[in-house]
Formats: C-alpha cells, sequence, structure tokens
C-alpha cells in the first residue's frame, strides 16, 4: 500500500532497523534504565524547583502514570476494560483524608491504610464482577464507581456532599517524591511480573480466555489478583491525593473526567505495555496543562480532537506505533512474504510480537 | 524468540526512561520561573487580576455572569482613566480568566499557574464552594489576597485563612433575616418549627437557624430532616400543626418548596410566616404551585429593584442598564457580588501607600464599609462580608415584594399570613 510513502521522510531520518537496535539495547539494559529514570526523576528538586506550579504539574504526572499503569495491569495486560478505576482512587482518598482529619493518623500510615483498603474493597468487588467479561464487565465497574460515590455522599464519616477538607498540607515535594517513589515501585512490578508466569497468564487471558481457562488456569483467580494490584496503586495515589488538593468531596475523589482521561492516556501510549501508559500520561497531562491555560473555554474539544487523532494516526498507541514500526525491518530479515504489502504485513508481525506465546513457555 | 522479549523488555522501558527524562527536564526549565511574580504584572502601569471560573460545564450559565461583570466593570474603570492607587500612580486593570469547569481538582494548578507564571498578585475567586476550597489553600500558601462571590461555605473562612476573602453571606446566615423580620412585627413568634433537608447546605442553615433561635429566646417546637429523595413532607407537616408552630422555615432546595406549599394548602397547615432558604423565589416555583405559593418568603443576597450608590456606575439600577444593554440579560445577584469583587480590589489599591499583596490584603481587611451596586462593603474578621440576607415574599396582588430590611422594602410584608380557609 502507501506505507512506504506516507513515512519516507521518517524512515531517512529514523530507520525501522535504527529503533530496532535501539529496542534492542534497551532491552539489554532495561533495570539499568528503570533505575537511570527514577533518578533522573528525582533530580529537579535537587535543582531546585521545590514549589509552585511546575512542581504540581510534574507531581500531578506522576499520578496520572500510576493511575494509566494501573488501569493497563486490567484494561491492556489481560484484557479487561475497567470503567471502575477511579473507585479505588476515591476508596483511597476517603480513607487517607478521614485517618488524617478525624483521626490524626501520621501520613505515611494513612497512605498505606488507604492503599489496603482500596485492595480488600478491589478483592471483594472482583470476585463478583470479573466473573463478567467485555461490555458486561465495563458496564459493572462503572456502576461499582457510581455506587461507591453516592455511599461517599451519603455518609456522615466522608463529610456527605461537602467533602472533606484538608489545610495542613506538607509541603509540595513530599507529594512529589511519594508520587514518583510510587510510579517507581509499580513500574517496578509490572514490568517483573510482565515476564513471569503470572503475566504470561494475564496476557492469555487477553488473548482467548476461553482457551486459558480451558488450559486449566483458573482465571478468576489471576484476574482479581491483576485487579487487587491495580487497587493496591490506584489506592495509595488516592490516599495521599486529598492532601495534596487540600479538599476532596465526591465529585473529586470519584473524578469522571479523570475516568475517561486515564483510559485515554493508556490507550495513548500503547496498551498492554509498561512504557505505552507512563508516556501517555505524561504527554496528555501536558496537552490538558497547555490547552487549558492557552485556549480557555475550548480545552474539552481540543482534547477531544487530540485523543481523535492519536486513536485514527496511531491505533496502537505510541509504544504500538514504534513496535510495528521497529518490526516490520526484522520482519523482512525473516523474509516474510516477500514483503508486497507492508501495511498488512506490519500488523502480521506486530501480532507475533504481542504474542506471549504462553502454550511454548508452557 | 529471544530478539522479540528482547523488544518487548525494551518497549516497556524505553517509555518510562523518556517520559521520567523529560519530566525531569521540563522540571528543570520550569524552576528558573519561580518569584517572578512582579506587583503590577511587569508592564509598570498595569495591575492584573486574576482567577478561575466555571466557563464550560454545568456552571458555564453563572460563570458567565461574573465574567461579563468583571469585564463590563474593568472596562469602565479603564475607560474612566483607570485606578488612581494611592502609591501615586494611575494604573489600569487587566484580568486573565482560566475556566476550571467547576471542576475543584483542577483549581488547584490553575491558581498555581497564575502566581508561578503570570505573575499574577491579586487573585478572583472561582465559581463553587468546592472548587474554592483548593483555590483559597493556594492563595495562602503564596500570600495572595483572594476575593470572591462564589463560594458561601462557611468551611471556607473557617480553616483560619487570612488572605480570602467572601461576598456571599454565609449559609448558616441565610435565615437570620427571616427571625429578624418576624420579630419585628406587631404580634411577633414564639415557637419555631424547622424542617431541613438532609444535605449539607440545608443542614448548615439550619444550624444557622437553631443559633438565632436560642439567642432570641424563641422556642423551637419542631426540629426535623427529611433526605433529599423525599417527595412527601406531610407527616412533617402535621407536626408543625400538632406543635402549633408560629413560623416555619423549611431548609431546602426548590423542589421541596413545591411539595411544602402544596401540602400545606391540602392539609390546611396555618403558620404566621413560612420561608423555603433556597428556590422560592424562583418564576418556576411560583408557576408550579400558583395561588399556593402567595406570603411564602425567600432570602436573597441582592435586589435588583435596590438603588446603592456605586464609584463605577454611579448606582445599582445603572448596573442593571449597563448589563441589560450590553449582555441582554438582567444581572443577578451573582453580577453584582462579581461587580463589588472588583471593587473590592479597586478600593484597597486606592487606599495603599505601596501596591503589594500584603499591603492591598490588609487594605482589604481593614477598609471602612463602602458602597458598591452590591451594597454596602466591609469584611468581618473571618473573611466574610458582613451583609444580612434580604427577605422577599410572594404576594397576591403585585407580586414578589422585597419586604425586609424595611430601607430597601418594597412593601409591608404580610403578616401573619391568612388562613387557607380565608384565602
Amino acid at each position: 500500500m502507501s506505507t512506504k510513502d506516507d513515512t519516507g521522510l521518517l524512515r531517512s531520518v529514523l530507520p525501522p532497523e535504527r529503533v530496532d537496535q535501539l529496542f534492542d539495547l534497551c532491552g539489554t539494559h532495561s533495570w539499568k534504565l528503570i533505575l537511570l529514570s527514577a533518578v533522573i526523576g528525582a533530580l529537579p528538586p535537587v535543582f531546585g524547583l521545590r514549589e509552585g506550579y511546575m512542581m504540581t504539574v510534574i507531581s500531578e504526572m506522576f499520578l496520572f502514570a500510576i493511575l494509566a499503569l494501573s488501569w493497563d495491569i486490567v484494561g491492556g495486560q489481560t484484557g479487561y476494560p475497567s470503567f471502575g478505576n477511579m473507585a479505588f482512587f476515591g476508596i483511597g482518598a476517603y480513607t487517607g483524608a478521614i485517618l488524617l482529619k478525624d483521626f490524626a493518623v501520621s501520613f505515611p500510615l494513612a497512605v498505606v491504610t488507604a492503599g489496603v483498603f482500596a485492595t480488600v474493597f478491589a478483592a471483594i468487588i472482583g470476585l463478583i464482577v470479573l466473573r463478567l467479561r467485555g461490555h458486561y464487565f465495563a458496564i459493572a465497574t462503572l456502576g461499582v464507581l457510581l455506587a461507591a460515590q453516592q455511599i461517599s455522599r451519603n455518609l456522615e464519616i466522608t463529610g456527605g456532599a461537602s467533602g472533606k477538607i484538608l489545610f495542613d498540607v506538607p509541603p509540595g515535594i513530599v507529594f512529589y517524591y511519594f508520587f514518583l517513589g510510587v510510579l517507581v515501585a509499580e513500574i517496578i512490578v509490572v514490568y517483573y511480573l510482565s515476564n513471569t508466569r503470572f503475566g504470561f497468564i494475564l496476557n492469555a487471558i487477553r488473548d482467548d480466555e476461553g482457551k486459558a481457562t480451558a488450559m486449566g488456569f483458573n482465571t478468576t483467580y489471576y484476574k482479581t489478583a491483576a485487579w487487587m494490584l491495580a487497587a493496591l496503586f490506584t489506592g495509595l495515589a488516592g490516599g495521599a491525593y486529598g492532601l495534596f488538593n487540600t479538599f476532596i468531596d465526591p465529585q473529586t475523589a470519584y473524578n469522571g473526567a479523570w475516568n475517561v482521561e486515564l483510559i485515554a492516556m493508556a490507550l495513548m501510549g500503547g496498551t498492554g505495555t509498561v512504557a505505552g501508559p507512563v508516556i501517555g500520561a505524561f504527554g496528555l497531562h501536558t496537552i490538558i496543562e497547555y490547552v487549558e491555560t492557552a485556549f480557555v473555554g475550548w480545552q474539552l474539544v481540543l482534547l477531544g480532537l487530540a485523543v481523535i487523532v492519536t486513536v485514527i494516526g496511531f491505533p496502537k498507541g505510541v509504544v504500538g506505533s514504534l513496535r510495528e514500526y521497529a518490526n516490520e525491518m526484522d520482519y523482512y530479515e525473516r523474509g516474510g512474504m516477500a514483503a508486497t504489502d507492508g501495511a498488512a504485513d506490519g500488523t502480521d508481525a506486530a501480532t507475533d510480537a504481542n504474542d506471549p506465546e504462553v502454550t511454548t513457555d508452557e | 524468540m529471544t530478539s522479540d522479549q528482547n523488544r518487548r523488555t525494551f518497549l516497556k522501558v524505553a517509555g518510562s526512561t523518556g517520559a521520567l527524562g523529560l519530566t525531569g527536564l521540563a522540571g528543570c526549565a520550569g524552576s528558573s520561573s519561580d518569584g517572578d511574580g512582579g506587583g503590577e504584572g511587569g508592564s509598570g502601569d498595569t495591575i492584573t487580576l486574576g482567577g478561575s471560573m466555571s466557563l464550560t460545564g454545568d456552571n458555564a450559565d453563572l460563570g458567565r455572569l461574573y465574567k461579563d461583570s468583571y469585564q463590563e466593570t474593568i472596562d469602565r474603570i479603564n475607560e474612566a482613566g483607570g485606578v488612581e492607587a494611592g502609591d501615586g500612580n494611575t494604573y489600569e486593570l487587566e484580568m486573565v480568566l482560566r475556566d476550571d469547569g467547576t471542576d475543584p481538582s483542577t483549581s488547584r494548578s490553575i491558581y498555581q499557574e497564575l502566581i508561578d507564571r503570570e505573575g499574577i498578585d491579586y487573585l478572583l475567586g472561582p465559581y463553587a464552594s468546592s472548587v474554592t476550597l483548593p483555590a483559597s489553600a493556594v492563595a495562602a500558601e503564596n500570600q495572595k489576597p483572594m476575593v470572591e462571590g462564589g463560594g458561601a461555605s462557611p468551611e471556607i473562612f473557617s480553616q483560619g485563612n487570612e488572605w480570602i476573602f467572601g461576598l456571599l453571606p454565609t449559609a448558616n446566615k441565610y435565615a437570620k433575616s427571616y427571625f429578624d423580620m418576624a420579630l419585628e412585627q406587631d404580634s411577633p413568634p414564639e415557637t419555631v418549627a424547622i424542617l431541613a433537608e438532609d444535605d449539607t447546605f440545608s443542614q448548615t442553615t439550619a444550624d444557622g437557624a437553631r443559633e438565632k433561635i436560642e439567642e432570641e429566646g424563641l422556642e423551637l417546637v419542631v426540629d426535623e430532616s427529611f433526605p433529599t429523595e423525599t417527595s412527601d413532607l406531610s407527616t412533617n407537616l402535621g407536626r408543625v400543626r400538632d406543635n402549633d408552630a408560629d413560623i416555619l422555615l423549611l431548609c431546602a432546595h426548590q423542589q421541596h418548596n413545591i411539595i411544602l406549599a402544596n401540602q400545606m394548602e391540602s392539609q390546611g397547615v396555618n403558620v404566621d410566616a413560612a420561608m423555603g432558604t433556597v428556590g422560592s423565589l424562583n418564576q418556576s416555583f411560583k408557576g408550579e404551585v400558583g395561588a399556593n405559593g402567595d406570603y411564602i418568603y425567600g432570602p436573597t443576597s441582592w435586589d435588583i429593584n435596590a438603588n446603592f450608590d456605586d464609584p463605577v456606575y454611579g448606582g445599582t439600577q445603572d448596573f442593571v442598564a449597563a448589563i441589560n444593554e450590553n449582555y441582554g440579560y438582567p444581572p443577578d445577584y451573582h453580577s453584582a457580588a462579581g461587580e463589588a469583587v472588583i471593587l473590592t480590589f479597586v478600593n484597597a489599591f486606592e487606599s495603599v501607600d505601596e501596591l503589594g499583596p500584603t499591603a492591598v490584603r490588609n487594605a482589604i481587611r481593614d477598609a471602612d464599609p463602602f458602597s458598591t451596586v452590591y451594597g454596602e462593603v466591609s469584611f468581618g474578621d473571618n473573611g466574610v462580608i458582613d451583609k444580612d440576607m434580604l427577605i422577599r415574599q410572594w404576594q397576591p396582588d403585585p407580586g414578589l415584594q422585597t419586604v425586609y430590611p424595611s430601607s430597601v422594602a418594597q412593601a409591608d410584608p404580610i403578616y401573619p399570613m391568612p388562613d387557607w380557609s380565608e384565602r
């Protein structure tokens, strides 16, 4: 087709084989790269960024990356599109806020408890909703979110519709390192798991749950474990958010817009990978911040356009598209099908690369 | 297989590396903008006021009222030569208004951006208490004065924040004037019934009413709460009748005002006065209940028929005419409060020897009462305007009339309201 013409400039500047080599290089040194990323992420405060707008924006980038990566554990790696992840965030946020404000618990204990509460909630809910598949699962998770929001609105301990105010706030640098720390920990855990039997089984569930079940896996167990892992990190982030924002109410803690944004972030970056949701979160949040100040009143329209353009231009997300591009060369080298139809070949190659080949590993 | 695995590995890591790296760079770049907050927006003869407002989303219609009022007032001040500040210079006013979509999760970064990047020292508050709370925390952290006309929750002003000033009477004051009015009548009430919706705003209103009742030595004979979802107040109205309450206060929103008016009529519940706190003055309320709504009272922080002197417009009626003419709608209390937000800053700029956030904050806090289209403005120790609600009543012949306080009243209250059998 016209793939070669469309990407002619890109091919001359960055040939697929170079991308391929880069992938291999990074693959060889993956743990060192994670460490390097963490160090780079930790540097801005060392060089003087201690408060204010940029500190908040970067802290929010880390926060959204946690949320998007958590969503991807279930939505991308396992193929279960959850619309209820903000319920974990809200439960974490309220747990943290109540412990901090009403019980004068220390910040670390409050956020850890928030993560634990969200995880326990996920275990209970997961055993019910994770028996559902596809659209039914998506709708059920949305129901969980709405129910959690309504319960928080009606309870006295949550401050009802008025929410919780937390004015005795630690400096911004605390949240910066907290969100960075949780993000790095999550990247390490998800990356490690994605190369274990556990990760392969999640991918197998995504690719064909029927076969995975037929192979003897208790898929509900694996799905619930993945869902709890997502809830743990989302709940930890939520636990700190109330204090970070100085205020939560049902609208903020179970933020409907965020619920869509975090999915968009994972999709734009590339689902089913570790890097994709993180890139998507950083990219989309940067766009959101820019559009909010540069195009007042039009931000939602422009955001919608950005998502549409990305979905049309990079349906596999940034990482997925790059993966496809790099694999193209690999495919030629293997001498596959004379490479007459670039687009189709690329897709096939990418599918091959995506395939966790559970059967051989087992 | 090995190369596939490597590729998988890379993809999982490369993005996080790049993204974290980029963030690091962004962070380093960002730090240079810290401390760039010039007091007068950098140009020397311009003072910039900045804030966010609900310009999109559910409250966009209300947000527009503030935006138009801010803009009209600033334009008029600039056309008249600007602000003659106490430092001897004349400044033009500028406004930077962001859109928060009434989302409390956005206001923190919006206000930080205004302070850090736009160098704004004087903050206009957003609409809605939930958005104002995080914004007011940013104002306090950065020690910039914020004046707001869109947040009425007493929580905003009970945090010990010395940088926030509010122009709406807080929810706990909504019912106060109603009791003052009733107590001035020839046969003042001795017993009171409160029916309150089970939401925080209404409960706060009821708390304020209970305090006032105790202060005035009245007897609270019915004090009941009901869930928001209820469509039947008959049991509670039965209690009002059985306990022979003189006056009734309904702390609730419009739907319950409608239920109250209709069920009072069907059950023949007679009291000397009945007031609903929110929504009882809307035309749509009267349209729903017809004659059953006659004699019902409601509170408002501003009356479109009032005539207060104003240094920019001349008086309230000139303001009403200007908004009508330039924007095609009659202003309401949000618009008037918006005008007073700008004038609060102008009044402070005029009275300080040297412009700066702290000096301006002190000037706002210590200002003598000054007149605006919204009425007299001065702030209590907690930063809330020292203002009582006006009371309006649906009267059968002229319709909605301001009846209290007498200084702005269009008519005397019809008190006690006639029994249902006499209507």
